[in-house]
């Protein structure tokens, strides 16, 4: 039986509330993309998903929303902080995944033949691929619960960056109220050696050139012209985050029953947001970002160097600074005024990103007058864009946005379409040096496995959700 | 190596899923470990120069399942070892001891190629027929 699914207006679809869903469906999507999607698995999880006790307005899905596990990737869910729950597989195993944007003082002149040698130094120098670690020193204890408490801080007090980084960082880099001694011996002993690497999968560093520009006030803001040389990198919390999501959904599996909540799917296990499980949770899932964030400033530094030593020019002549950091595996609590009403909501951001609009108090003075900064990285071939939030998504999804382009292909179809061609030819004769350290994943993650990422853009954009301000082409990607 | 008739990897867009067959709960939970094992690393080993104790209690033999597989995956990539055989002493709906063993690799020198982050609750499932035994699971990659 085909899933009902009504046209709201352009680019707003609705899956009806019906059975035991607490609230509609709400997916953001062009008609082209709702073709891919009308018979993906991802719908079926929008509507488990609005089964989560407290959902409050729309179980939603943007525009890159694909099947995932409980959750779709691309999903959020508010829930009441009084009559909701938190749920760990609303976050994902890679708690904190996200992306790191840089600007420097470069142009693509000055740099087009040496992308090669740069790509080399980095890759070098941020160990990438599975288990990757030993990209510093090996953390002892004190180290690592330093960084679960007080997170991008502690890179900055051990000269991995600078003071200033923290400013343009989603919540300066740290997550109040995480708990250190919540995580367990196991979590941290997989952080130990892991912190500055970037790990295996869709995870990457990219070296890019800024394309074009739509909005010159937000891209002054950002420091950011046409031709610059910017960088992002996309990664999280590493094997420390995978342990602590895979210890709370044993916990919440078992609150679950213990509170007498339904789920659909065993990976939708959650626990009420007042209860001590939904709380120890949330403080463990703090500490896991935190970590996330602290790994993205280490890498940010080991980039830096590569580029002072590659280039053999000094710190002031690279201009190298964090435009913006965000989180796009996150549950976080927020005050919205959701249709006239203002209440804290725990936001669950599954491969979604925080799109909060102008005015928000908590904004570096740069952004306060634009909305904050959305990345959105394509695959490795084609584009990512540059964004800001908007007043209308606070008004309409919680403040929320796409986090990149949606797969279409599975890995295992991906593989098949790519076994004939020399992916990395092909990718460089396209002007796009990669180097990896796991090969097979390269037709993975080849542009033809992914939506187009300017569909997925533009339909957010058409709605008001986000505003466009820089398209970036990549030139030099280094591949976990 | 298992013959491909006891398992199949199904798409899942972003994860990969698995069904694997086995005759007792013991030859799915052996198989299914082999399964996991093989999609992590193309190397074929035999040597056995360690061997690990595991103890699990969980509340059903699809839990118990995801947990073994999550042990197994967890040892691997923490002690550098791939494991290729494996053999239990007891193993019950609801609590296994099992000896994994395998080999050592250097470290840098692991020869793995696709990172499993997770055995993840998603569809897990094990029914019982008159033919023997099948797993469902998704694994986070």
């Amino acid at each position: 039986m085909e899933r009902v699914i009504n046209k709201v207006s352009q680019n707003i679809w609705e899956i009806p509330q019906t059975g035991k869903m607490h609230v509609p469906g709400r997916i953001y999507a062009s008609e082209e993309l709702m073709q891919i999607l009308r018979n993906d698995a991802s719908l079926d999880q929008i509507v488990n998903v609005a089964q989560l006790p407290g959902i409050t307005g729309f179980s939603f899905g943007m525009p890159d929303i694909h099947w995932g596990y409980g959750f779709p990737i691309g999903g959020v869910a508010a829930t009441d902080i009084e009559t909701g729950v938190i749920s760990p597989g609303g976050v994902g195993y890679d708690i904190n995944c996200g992306v790191r944007l840089i600007r420097t003082n470069l142009y693509f002149n000055e740099v087009k033949n040496k992308i090669k040698p740069l790509i080399a130094t980095i890759f070098s120098a941020v160990p990438s691929g599975i288990g990757s670690h030993n990209a510093i020193k090996k953390l002892n204890l004190s180290d690592i619960q330093k960084i679960l408490m007080t997170g991008a801080r502690w890179a900055v007090e051990n000269r991995f960056g600078t003071e200033n980084d923290l400013n343009f960082i989603e919540d300066r880099g740290c997550l109040q109220g995480a708990d250190s001694d919540i995580i367990s011996r196991r979590a941290i002993e997989r952080g130990l050696s892991q912190m500055g690497t970037l790990g295996s999968g869709n995870h990457f560093i990219e070296i890019s050139k800024v394309a074009d520009i739509y909005d010159d006030i937000a891209a002054q803001a950002m420091d950011i012209s046409i031709g610059n040389i910017v960088i992002q990198i996309h990664t999280g919390s590493r094997g420390l985050g995978y342990q602590v999501c895979d210890d709370f959904i044993k916990v919440t599996l078992q609150a679950s029953q213990k509170y007498g909540i339904e789920i659909p799917d065993r990976q939708l296990s959650c626990a009420p947001l007042t209860s001590p499980e939904g709380k120890d949770y949330l403080a463990a899932m703090r500490a896991s970002a935190n970590f996330a964030f602290s790994n993205r400033q280490v890498i940010h530094s080991l980039i830096e160097h590569a580029f002072i030593q590659s280039l053999n020019i000094g710190p002031n002549e690279l201009g190298f600074r964090c435009v913006w950091d965000i989180a796009h595996n996150i549950a976080k609590i927020e005050e919205h005024d959701y249709k006239g009403i203002k209440r804290k909501y725990c936001v669950h951001r599954k491969g979604a990103t925080r799109a909060f609009g102008p005015d928000y108090p908590e904004l570096p003075l740069n952004y306060k007058f634009i909305g904050q900064p959305v990345l959105i990285p394509g695959d490795m071939g084609t584009e990512s864009y540059v964004c800001i939030g908007t007043k209308t998504a606070m008004a309409e999804t919680f403040g929320s946005s796409c986090h990149g382009v949606g797969r279409i292909l599975s890995r295992s179809q991906a593989k098949k379409k790519g076994a004939t061609i020399n992916l990395f030819k092909e990718l460089e004769k396209s002007g796009v040096f990669v180097m990896a350290e796991e090969k097979s994943t390269i037709a993975e993650e080849m542009p033809f496995a992914y939506k187009n990422v300017t569909q997925v853009v533009n339909t957010l954009y058409e709605t008001g959700i986000i505003r466009k301000v820089a398209r970036l082409v990549p030139l030099g990607v280094v591949k976990g | 190596m298992l013959q491909k008739r006891v398992y199949k990897i199904f798409d899942q867009t972003s994860d990969l899923g698995v069904i694997v067959k086995g005759q007792s709960l013991v030859e799915l939970f052996q198989n299914s470990a082999v399964v996991v094992f093989n999609i992590m690393s193309d190397f074929v080993s035999s040597g056995n120069s360690v061997k690990l104790q595991i103890s699990l209690q969980a509340e059903n033999n699809e839990l118990l399942l995801r947990d073994w597989l999550a042990e197994l995956i967890f040892l691997s990539y923490e002690k550098h070892i791939l494991f290729n055989t494996f053999t239990f002493k007891h193993l019950n709906r609801q609590s296994l001891e099992a000896e994994a063993m395998g080999t050592f690799f250097q470290s840098g020198n692991f020869p793995v190629n696709k990172e499993i982050k997770a055995v993840t609750y998603h569809q897990l499932q094990i029914r019982h027929s008159k033919s023997g035994y099948t797993a469902r699971f998704v694994l986070d990659v």
